[in-house]
Protein backbone atom coordinates (compact mmCIF):
# COMPACT_ATOMS: atom_id res chain seq x y z
CA UNK A 1 0.00 0.00 0.00
CA UNK A 2 1.24 3.49 -0.80
CA UNK A 3 3.03 5.18 2.06
CA UNK A 4 1.87 8.69 2.71
CA UNK A 5 4.18 11.67 3.02
CA UNK A 6 4.43 13.67 6.24
CA UNK A 7 2.68 16.53 4.49
CA UNK A 8 -0.25 14.37 3.49
CA UNK A 9 -0.64 12.81 6.92
CA UNK A 10 -0.57 16.21 8.59
CA UNK A 11 -2.93 17.83 6.11
CA UNK A 12 -5.60 15.14 6.08
CA UNK A 13 -6.04 15.54 9.82
CA UNK A 14 -5.61 19.32 9.86
CA UNK A 15 -7.96 20.21 7.01
CA UNK A 16 -11.13 20.03 9.19
CA UNK A 17 -9.81 23.06 11.10
CA UNK A 18 -9.78 25.10 7.89
CA UNK A 19 -13.51 25.76 8.15
CA UNK A 20 -12.91 27.53 11.45
CA UNK A 21 -9.96 29.46 10.07
CA UNK A 22 -12.19 30.68 7.25
CA UNK A 23 -15.03 31.62 9.64
CA UNK A 24 -12.59 33.66 11.73
CA UNK A 25 -11.03 35.14 8.59
CA UNK A 26 -7.57 33.79 9.45
CA UNK A 27 -7.51 32.53 5.85
CA UNK A 28 -9.40 33.93 2.90
CA UNK A 29 -11.88 32.22 0.63
CA UNK A 30 -9.25 31.60 -2.03
CA UNK A 31 -6.97 29.87 0.48
CA UNK A 32 -9.83 27.76 1.76
CA UNK A 33 -10.98 26.70 -1.72
CA UNK A 34 -7.43 25.61 -2.55
CA UNK A 35 -7.18 23.59 0.66
CA UNK A 36 -10.55 22.02 -0.02
CA UNK A 37 -9.53 21.17 -3.58
CA UNK A 38 -6.46 19.35 -2.25
CA UNK A 39 -8.39 17.55 0.46
CA UNK A 40 -11.05 16.22 -1.90
CA UNK A 41 -8.45 15.23 -4.50
CA UNK A 42 -6.36 13.35 -1.96
CA UNK A 43 -3.40 15.63 -2.57
CA UNK A 44 -1.86 18.19 -0.23
CA UNK A 45 -0.31 21.66 -0.30
CA UNK A 46 3.42 22.23 -0.04
CA UNK A 47 5.16 22.13 3.30
CA UNK A 48 5.56 25.92 3.38
CA UNK A 49 1.89 26.45 2.52
CA UNK A 50 0.85 24.05 5.25
CA UNK A 51 2.98 25.87 7.82
CA UNK A 52 1.60 29.21 6.67
CA UNK A 53 -2.02 28.13 7.13
CA UNK A 54 -1.64 26.16 10.36
CA UNK A 55 0.97 28.09 12.37
CA UNK A 56 -0.49 27.31 15.77
CA UNK A 57 -0.56 23.57 15.12
CA UNK A 58 3.13 23.69 14.32
CA UNK A 59 3.92 25.39 17.62
CA UNK A 60 2.54 22.27 19.28
CA UNK A 61 4.16 19.86 16.83
CA UNK A 62 7.57 21.50 17.31
CA UNK A 63 7.15 21.16 21.04
CA UNK A 64 6.12 17.54 20.63
CA UNK A 65 9.12 16.85 18.34
CA UNK A 66 11.56 18.63 20.65
CA UNK A 67 10.49 16.41 23.52
CA UNK A 68 12.02 13.45 21.68
CA UNK A 69 14.79 15.30 19.87
CA UNK A 70 13.36 14.69 16.42
CA UNK A 71 12.70 16.84 13.39
CA UNK A 72 9.17 18.21 13.44
CA UNK A 73 8.46 17.09 9.88
CA UNK A 74 9.64 13.55 10.53
CA UNK A 75 6.90 11.18 9.34
CA UNK A 76 6.80 9.32 12.66
CA UNK A 77 6.51 12.58 14.57
CA UNK A 78 3.55 13.72 12.45
CA UNK A 79 1.91 10.29 12.80
CA UNK A 80 2.43 10.22 16.54
CA UNK A 81 1.19 13.77 16.89
CA UNK A 82 -2.17 12.79 15.42
CA UNK A 83 -2.14 9.38 17.16
CA UNK A 84 -1.80 10.75 20.66
CA UNK A 85 0.26 13.97 20.89
CA UNK A 86 -2.60 16.21 19.82
CA UNK A 87 -5.04 14.59 22.24
CA UNK A 88 -2.49 14.75 25.07
CA UNK A 89 -2.13 18.50 24.58
CA UNK A 90 -5.88 18.94 24.71
CA UNK A 91 -6.33 16.69 27.74
CA UNK A 92 -3.47 18.47 29.48
CA UNK A 93 -5.16 21.82 28.97
CA UNK A 94 -2.15 23.21 27.11
CA UNK A 95 -2.06 25.83 24.37
CA UNK A 96 -5.39 27.38 25.30
CA UNK A 97 -7.32 24.13 25.56
CA UNK A 98 -7.62 24.72 29.28
CA UNK A 99 -9.75 27.77 28.55
CA UNK A 100 -12.06 25.99 26.14
CA UNK A 101 -15.32 24.23 27.03
CA UNK A 102 -15.38 20.44 27.03
CA UNK A 103 -17.70 20.36 24.01
CA UNK A 104 -15.04 22.07 21.94
CA UNK A 105 -12.18 19.95 23.21
CA UNK A 106 -14.13 16.79 22.50
CA UNK A 107 -14.71 17.83 18.90
CA UNK A 108 -11.07 18.86 18.54
CA UNK A 109 -9.63 15.55 19.73
CA UNK A 110 -8.96 12.85 17.21
CA UNK A 111 -11.66 10.47 18.38
CA UNK A 112 -11.77 6.76 17.55
CA UNK A 113 -15.45 6.01 17.14
CA UNK A 114 -17.82 3.46 15.66
CA UNK A 115 -19.92 4.05 12.55
CA UNK A 116 -23.64 3.67 13.31
CA UNK A 117 -25.29 4.84 10.10
CA UNK A 118 -24.26 5.79 6.61
CA UNK A 119 -25.92 7.88 3.94
CA UNK A 120 -24.01 8.99 0.86
CA UNK A 121 -20.87 10.81 1.98
CA UNK A 122 -22.07 11.26 5.55
CA UNK A 123 -21.89 8.88 8.46
CA UNK A 124 -23.29 8.98 11.95
CA UNK A 125 -20.83 7.88 14.64
CA UNK A 126 -20.97 7.21 18.36
CA UNK A 127 -19.78 10.33 20.14
CA UNK A 128 -19.34 10.63 23.92
CA UNK A 129 -22.58 8.89 24.75
CA UNK A 130 -24.47 10.52 21.90
CA UNK A 131 -24.10 10.64 18.14
CA UNK A 132 -22.44 12.91 15.63
CA UNK A 133 -22.76 13.26 11.89
CA UNK A 134 -19.49 13.65 9.99
CA UNK A 135 -18.31 13.58 6.42
CA UNK A 136 -16.77 10.32 5.16
CA UNK A 137 -15.69 11.84 1.87
CA UNK A 138 -12.12 10.63 2.49
CA UNK A 139 -13.13 7.03 3.10
CA UNK A 140 -16.10 6.31 0.85
CA UNK A 141 -15.92 2.54 1.42
CA UNK A 142 -16.46 2.90 5.16
CA UNK A 143 -19.18 0.62 6.50
CA UNK A 144 -21.52 0.51 9.47
CA UNK A 145 -19.70 -1.16 12.33
CA UNK A 146 -16.27 0.09 11.25
CA UNK A 147 -14.07 2.09 13.60
CA UNK A 148 -12.89 5.46 12.32
CA UNK A 149 -10.76 8.35 13.46
CA UNK A 150 -12.74 11.58 13.49
CA UNK A 151 -11.48 15.15 13.77
CA UNK A 152 -14.16 17.83 14.02
CA UNK A 153 -16.64 17.17 11.21
CA UNK A 154 -14.68 14.62 9.19
CA UNK A 155 -13.82 10.94 9.37
CA UNK A 156 -10.18 10.76 8.37
CA UNK A 157 -8.94 7.18 8.51
CA UNK A 158 -10.43 3.79 9.10
CA UNK A 159 -8.99 1.81 11.98
CA UNK A 160 -8.42 -1.72 10.78
CA UNK A 161 -7.10 -4.52 12.96
CA UNK A 162 -5.55 -1.91 15.24
CA UNK A 163 -3.74 -0.23 12.35
CA UNK A 164 -4.43 2.77 10.15
CA UNK A 165 -5.59 1.47 6.78
CA UNK A 166 -3.97 4.14 4.62
CA UNK A 167 -0.48 4.07 6.04
CA UNK A 168 0.44 0.54 5.17
CA UNK A 169 1.95 0.12 8.63
CA UNK B 1 -4.06 25.40 19.75
CA UNK B 2 -5.11 26.41 16.28
CA UNK B 3 -8.35 27.98 17.31
CA UNK B 4 -10.07 29.67 20.22
CA UNK B 5 -13.81 29.26 20.59
CA UNK B 6 -15.68 32.53 21.15
CA UNK B 7 -17.85 32.78 24.26
CA UNK B 8 -21.01 34.90 24.43
CA UNK B 9 -21.35 37.41 27.26
CA UNK B 10 -24.64 36.71 28.96
CA UNK B 11 -24.18 38.28 32.37
CA UNK B 12 -21.98 41.01 33.79
CA UNK B 13 -21.51 42.72 37.11
CA UNK B 14 -21.28 41.21 40.56
CA UNK B 15 -18.38 38.78 40.84
CA UNK B 16 -17.53 38.30 37.21
CA UNK B 17 -18.57 37.89 33.62
CA UNK B 18 -20.56 34.85 32.63
CA UNK B 19 -19.85 33.44 29.19
CA UNK B 20 -21.99 30.99 27.31
CA UNK B 21 -20.44 28.21 25.26
CA UNK B 22 -22.05 25.20 23.59
CA UNK B 23 -23.15 22.99 26.46
CA UNK B 24 -21.46 25.00 29.16
CA UNK B 25 -21.22 28.30 31.05
CA UNK B 26 -17.99 29.77 32.37
CA UNK B 27 -17.36 32.65 34.70
CA UNK B 28 -14.36 34.88 34.17
CA UNK B 29 -13.24 37.55 36.61
CA UNK B 30 -11.03 39.70 34.45
CA UNK B 31 -11.53 41.24 31.04
CA UNK B 32 -8.92 43.25 29.22
CA UNK B 33 -11.54 44.69 26.88
CA UNK B 34 -14.82 46.54 27.31
CA UNK B 35 -17.79 44.31 26.72
CA UNK B 36 -21.55 44.41 26.61
CA UNK B 37 -24.07 41.64 27.03
CA UNK B 38 -24.41 39.80 23.73
CA UNK B 39 -20.79 40.40 22.71
CA UNK B 40 -18.54 37.50 21.79
CA UNK B 41 -15.03 37.24 23.18
CA UNK B 42 -11.95 35.04 23.53
CA UNK B 43 -10.43 33.81 26.76
CA UNK B 44 -6.74 33.08 27.24
CA UNK B 45 -5.15 32.06 30.50
CA UNK B 46 -8.46 32.54 32.29
CA UNK B 47 -8.76 36.17 31.18
CA UNK B 48 -10.92 37.71 28.45
CA UNK B 49 -8.36 39.06 26.00
CA UNK B 50 -10.32 40.18 22.98
CA UNK B 51 -13.72 40.81 21.52
CA UNK B 52 -14.80 38.89 18.44
CA UNK B 53 -16.94 40.24 15.63
CA UNK B 54 -20.40 38.68 15.95
CA UNK B 55 -20.52 37.44 12.35
CA UNK B 56 -17.22 35.62 12.74
CA UNK B 57 -18.24 34.18 16.08
CA UNK B 58 -21.53 32.85 14.76
CA UNK B 59 -19.73 31.41 11.71
CA UNK B 60 -17.32 29.60 14.02
CA UNK B 61 -20.10 28.19 16.16
CA UNK B 62 -22.01 27.02 13.09
CA UNK B 63 -18.96 25.09 11.91
CA UNK B 64 -18.61 23.50 15.33
CA UNK B 65 -22.24 22.52 15.22
CA UNK B 66 -21.70 20.86 11.85
CA UNK B 67 -24.12 23.24 10.19
CA UNK B 68 -21.70 25.17 8.05
CA UNK B 69 -21.36 23.50 4.70
CA UNK B 70 -18.78 24.44 2.07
Amino acid sequence: MERMSSEKIFFMYAFPCSHFLLAMEKIDREDFDELKRHFFAGSCPSRSEIERVFPNAFKLIRKFADESGRDYWDEEVIREYWEFGHNDFIDGGEGGYGDAPESFNRACRVNVVKVKKKSGDKIVVDFYGGEKEVSCILIPDIQIGDMVKVHFNYAIEKVENGKNSLSGE
Amino acid sequence: MCLSIPGKVIEMGGGGIVLEYPGEFREVEISLVDLEIGDYCLVSGGVIVSKVDKKKALGFLEVLDGKNEF
